[in-house]
């Protein structure tokens, strides 16, 4: 994966356009379902993933392997999503139960009872406020590091890490709220 | 005992994220206190929820995307002018030389610091994280 990426990559910045559909296939699934998950709207989120993509076609001979690729990906996916959410000042729609699945990843030791339970996780995450969503998206679901973080948001890693546990006891406590249970 | 960490302590040492004597220091005060030991259980699960979240469909339409790419020229065309383009088209590059130039400017600071060290991150599932075993099977208290 690193390899083929790397040399999809080295490709695509020389101006190899089939390459950089490779890349857009293996990273189209991610860069939408971040996307999808920080502004609401499906059809936002797809023209937004596009966008995403084009903009990294047009900066990819900036691009240096000391940061890696998705990283600086997400980090344009991110932007491009804040910049249209700031045009729009549109506030997220939820998931809908019935939205399309797809890979639901390594078999975890705890399994969600269902796709309501999941249904329920995506609807608290789209109350969360965007600062506090995306980096508790950026953290679980794109495993950035706290300085990959701060250096994706522009903030300091000591305000990641403050953001970070909001965002979790904001969650954690709605999750109490809604299933009735109690806190101590 | 020694003073409950806070959930922010709690948060980062899920991640990883503290010095290594602070890391000692929490998990040390874990393995005593079971008020400490639940509220950092429903993190880890919490945590555990979202890396089963899904890989959403995006649908979207690569050969039209391709095409859509500009030609890449790192010699600024401005200058120009439109003369040469449709009112369409023209409308169309300037919105797309808009967004890129944001992109340029402020979105990609290709200056990043190295995260060589955390390549190790690629290369584990979400799911298999986990550095201190001895807390990762603190029991489910009753409730
Ligand atoms: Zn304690």
């Amino acid at each position: 994966m690193q390899t083929t990426d790397g040399e999809l990559i080295r490709r695509a910045r020389a101006g190899d356009r089939q390459a950089f559909g490779e890349l857009v296939q293996l990273h189209q699934g991610r860069v939408f379902s971040f996307v999808r998950r920080l502004c609401g709207n499906p059809d936002n989120a797809l023209d937004l993933t596009q966008e995403t993509f084009i903009k990294a076609w047009q900066a990819l001979p900036g691009w240096r392997p000391d940061a890696r690729f998705t990283t600086w990906l997400l980090r344009i996916a991110r932007n491009t999503a804040i910049d249209a959410l700031r045009r729009a000042r549109h506030e997220p729609d939820p998931l809908p139960e019935d939205y399309l699945l797809t890979d639901p990843g390594p078999t975890p030791s705890r399994q969600l009872q269902n796709s309501r339970d999941i249904a329920q996780l995506e609807a608290l995450l789209a109350r969360l406020p965007l600062a506090q969503r995306e980096v508790l998206l950026l953290r679980e679901l794109e495993g950035f590091s706290y300085q990959e973080m701060a250096s994706a948001l522009d903030i300091s890693e000591g305000t990641v890490k403050s953001r970070l546990a909001r965002a979790r006891t904001a969650v954690l406590q709605a999750r109490r709220d809604t299933t009735g249970e109690s806190d101590d | 005992m020694t003073e409950h960490p806070d959930i922010t302590q709690l948060s980062a040492h899920l991640d990883n994220e503290l010095s290594s004597a602070d890391m000692a220091q929490t998990s040390s005060h874990l393995l005593s206190c079971p008020i400490c030991q639940r509220q950092y259980r429903d993190l880890r699960e919490l945590s555990q929820d979202m890396h089963q979240l899904p890989m959403l469909e995006s649908g979207l339409d690569l050969p039209m995307l391709l095409r859509q790419l500009p030609e890449r020229q790192p010699v600024a065309r401005r200058q120009r002018g439109r003369r040469a383009l449709s009112g369409t088209a023209a409308a169309a590059s300037l919105l797309l030389g808009l967004f890129i130039g944001t992109a340029l400017h402020s979105s990609v600071d290709i200056r990043e610091p190295s995260f060589a060290a955390l390549a190790i991150l690629d290369n584990t599932p979400p799911g298999a994280l986990c550095r201190q075993p001895e807390l990762c099977y603190l029991q489910r208290s009753p409730r």
